[in-house]
C-alpha cells in the first residue's frame, strides 16, 4: 500500500512538474528505485519534448497591416449611428418584413374565403327541391303602361338584350321586351304575394334563398324608357 | 483605429525604448486611452504566441492568423473593460481560446469530411489512411515534418476542453495557475484534464515515442 501510493504520487509529482530535470528528492529517489515508475517518467519526458519539438509558427509579414485595415473597418462600423439607427432597414429588415406581411395576407385571405364559404341560411336536409310556378302569361291586352320595373331578385336565365334602337331618339315602342326566360315565377292574382324559396344546394351545403314571384313572358320585366334602363337587370346565377 | 489619435506624449509612454521597457498593464492602460504605439507594441509581443496557440489549437494556419487578429481587435475594443486583476498575457490567452473553442465548435456542427479520409469504421468514425512508405528515410527533415504532422493530428484529435489544457502547458509553458485563469477553472481540474490528454496522446504517438 505505502508502495503503491508512493508510486501514484511520484507519478503525480512528475506529470505536474515544469521541468523533468526539477523534480524533488524524494520523487527522483523513487523514480530511482522503482522501475514502473522511472519507465512512466521516462515517456512524459518525450512526450514533452515531442509536443514541443514542432517548430513555432510565427504570424505573416503584413498581420500588422491586415490588423490595421480590420480595426479601420471596425471603427467606420461603429462611427455611423444612422446606420446603426436604421439597421432595421436592412436588406434582412425588408426580407423579414416582407415575409411578416405575406404571412398576414394570406391568413386573412384563407379567413375570408373559410367565411365566405359557410352556409348563411339553415338548410332542410334531403334531395334539392325546387318549388317554383312556372307560367307564362297572356299578353297585356291594352296598351297600358307598364308596371315600374321590378327590381326584386328573380331566376332568369339568358341575357338581357340591350335595346334594339332603329333610330335613335324615335322609338315606336317604348317598351322593349326581354328575352322570355325559361324558369318564370309569375305571382298569383288577386293578393299578396307570398315569396317563394328556391333551394339551392352548392358544394357548400343547401341554402334557400327567398324570391319574390315575377311573371316573364309577354309583360316585359324591365321598362325601357328613352333608351335608358330604369332599373338594371337582376341576374342571379348557380 | 479611425478614432485613435497619437497621444503617446500624453500618458507618458513616448518614443520607442520607453513603450518597449513598459508592462503589460501599462500598455493596456496607454491603449485605453487611445495610444496607438502602444497597442502596436502589445501587438509585437504577442503575434507570435497567438498565433502559434490558435494554430496549434484548430490546426489550419491561415485561420489561426485570422483568429489572432481578431484576438487583437478584441483586446483594442475591450481596452476599457480589462481588469488588472489578471495578468496581460491571462487576458489575451482567454480572448485566444475561446476563440479557438468556438471555430472548433462551428467545425464540429458543419461537420467537416476530410477529403484524405473518406473511409469509416465499423463506429462509424472516418479512418484516416497512412499508407506505409516503403522508401528509406533519407533526409532527417523528412522525419520532422512526419512527426510534426502525426503530432498535429493528436492534438486535433483530443476533445476541446483537453486540447487547450495541453497546448497552453506544453506547447505555450503556461503554468497551471495561469491556465486555471485562462480557462477559468481551479488547478486541480486544470492538472486532472492535462494528465488524461497526455494519457491519451501517449496512445496515439507511442510510435513515434
Amino acid at each position: 500500500m505505502e508502495l503503491i501510493t508512493s508510486c501514484k504520487q511520484t507519478r503525480r509529482i512528475v506529470d505536474e512538474a515544469d521541468r523533468p530535470d526539477a523534480l524533488p528528492y524524494s520523487a527522483a529517489g523513487h523514480i530511482a528505485s522503482c522501475g514502473e515508475c522511472r519507465t512512466f517518467a521516462e515517456e512524459r519526458e518525450r512526450l514533452r519534448h515531442l509536443l514541443t519539438s514542432p517548430a513555432r509558427v510565427s504570424a505573416p509579414a503584413n498581420f500588422d497591416a491586415v490588423l490595421r485595415q480590420r480595426l479601420q473597418e471596425r471603427a467606420a462600423q461603429k462611427v455611423n449611428p444612422l446606420r446603426r439607427a436604421f439597421s432595421w432597414f436592412s436588406p434582412a429588415g425588408y426580407v423579414r418584413l416582407g415575409a411578416a406581411t405575406a404571412g398576414l395576407l394570406i391568413f386573412f385571405m384563407t379567413a375570408q374565403v373559410m367565411l365566405r364559404d359557410e352556409p348563411q341560411t339553415p338548410t332542410r336536409p334531403g334531395s334539392v327541391q325546387r318549388r317554383e310556378q312556372l307560367a307564362v302569361t297572356p299578353p297585356a291586352p291594352t296598351p297600358t303602361p307598364p308596371p315600374p320595373a321590378l327590381v326584386t331578385p328573380g331566376i332568369e336565365r339568358g341575357e338581357i338584350q340591350p335595346p334594339r334602337v332603329s333610330h335613335p331618339g324615335m322609338y315606336q315602342n317604348r317598351r322593349e321586351l326581354v328575352r322570355p326566360v325559361s324558369h318564370t315565377v309569375s305571382p298569383e292574382r288577386g293578393g299578396a304575394v307570398p315569396p317563394d324559396v328556391v333551394i339551392v344546394r352548392g358544394p357548400n351545403g343547401e341554402i334557400e334563398v327567398p324570391v319574390r314571384p315575377v311573371s316573364v313572358g309577354a309583360q316585359p320585366i324591365l321598362y325601357v324608357s328613352g333608351g335608358q334602363q330604369s332599373a338594371p337587370p337582376v341576374r342571379t346565377t348557380f | 483605429m479611425a478614432t485613435v489619435t497619437h497621444q503617446a506624449h500624453a500618458v507618458g509612454i513616448g518614443g520607442i525604448k520607453s513603450v518597449e521597457s513598459a508592462n503589460d498593464h501599462d500598455l493596456i492602460a496607454a491603449v485605453r486611452d487611445g495610444d496607438e504605439v502602444a497597442f502596436q507594441e502589445i501587438v509585437r509581443r504577442y503575434r507570435n504566441p497567438i498565433t502559434n496557440f490558435v494554430y496549434r489549437m484548430i490546426d489550419d494556419y491561415e485561420r489561426a492568423v485570422e483568429l489572432a487578429q481578431e484576438t487583437f481587435i478584441r483586446v483594442y475594443t475591450s481596452a476599457s473593460r480589462y481588469e488588472a486583476n489578471y495578468s496581460f498575457s491571462t487576458y489575451i490567452y482567454r480572448i485566444a481560446t475561446n476563440l479557438a473553442i468556438s471555430e472548433l465548435r462551428k467545425r464540429k456542427r458543419r461537420k467537416f469530411i476530410s477529403l484524405f479520409s473518406p473511409f469509416v469504421d465499423d463506429g462509424g468514425e472516418p479512418v484516416e489512411i497512412d499508407l506505409p512508405d516503403d522508401k528509406p528515410l533519407q533526409d532527417e527533415s523528412l522525419i520532422d515534418d512526419e512527426r510534426r504532422r502525426a503530432v498535429a493530428r493528436a492534438i486535433a484529435s483530443l476533445p476541446e476542453k483537453y486540447r487547450a489544457a495541453i497546448v497552453l502547458r506544453d506547447v505555450e509553458g503556461l503554468s497551471y495557475d495561469r491556465i486555471a485563469e485562462v480557462l477559468k477553472l481551479s488547478e486541480g481540474t486544470v492538472k486532472s484534464r492535462i494528465n488524461r490528454a497526455r494519457n491519451l496522446l501517449k496512445e496515439k504517438l507511442s510510435a513515434y515515442m
